[in-house]
């Protein structure tokens, strides 16, 4: 899981969470041993952390390509130190929780800077997309 | 706020290295085009604004962790 590989690293965000551009350094980490949420915390406000998950855990076509800016933002050297999580927005009927497509949060690994990044809007995703898109029989 | 009026081919400099253009006018609608350095991120307002509320809102308190860590473990027996 992706959290095992962020475990001790302090995740630069540098204004990279809109509307929260005032925090900077984040951690993640599992919500439960082997568990695909994580939850990222702000190391300066307590009250601020997102549940998180890694988009392909939920949607395994999901693709998006990075900016050159964002590339060159978060010192960017080979796709394998890329990290991407989408924010949930948690519902009370867990069930009906949704992520986040349009604006993943790119980390980079090596470097530990991080971003939330926006998608270009020609793209077909969705903001509040289902967390649980196919319904699982008998449920 | 500064307003200024543009008619279609023209444009605005802003700061010397952004200029925003005119390209075109249709009906009710605009179409801009815009030259910044790359490091600039653009976006419609309101897909901004449309991700600034997901994100507050989408703000955990801890006992929604508690919550979350439970249903999961209930589950996990039944998923994939």
């Amino acid at each position: 899981m992706v959290y095992s590989l962020l475990k001790d690293t302090v995740i630069d965000l540098a204004q990279g969470i809109v509307g929260f551009e005032q925090l900077r350094y984040f951690r993640a980490v599992e919500v439960g041993p082997g568990s695909i949420f994580g939850m990222l915390q702000s190391e300066e406000d307590p009250n601020v952390g997102f549940v998180v998950v890694s988009p392909f855990d939920v949607y395994d076509d999901y693709e998006f390509k990075l900016s050159d800016e964002i590339i060159e933002g978060l010192d960017i050297k080979q796709p394998e130190d890329i990290i991407v999580l989408s924010i949930i927005t948690v519902s009370p009927k867990f069930k009906e929780s949704t992520l986040n497509l349009v604006a993943p949060i790119v980390i980079n690994l090596s470097s530990g800077k991080g971003r939330q990044f926006i998608l270009d809007t020609a793209r077909i995703y969705s903001i509040h997309a289902p967390l649980f898109p196919r319904q699982e029989g008998g449920e | 706020m500064l307003v200024l009026s543009r008619k279609r081919g023209q444009s605005i400099v802003i700061n010397s290295n952004i200029e925003i253009f005119v390209t075109a006018i249709e009906g009710d609608q605009v179409k801009l085009g815009i030259r910044a350095p790359r490091e600039y991120s653009i976006h419609r307002k309101e897909v901004l604004e449309d991700v600034r509320a997901s994100n507050q809102n989408a703000i955990s308190r801890k006992f929604d962790i508690q919550e979350l860590e439970r249903w999961v473990q209930s589950h996990n027996s039944e998923h994939k």
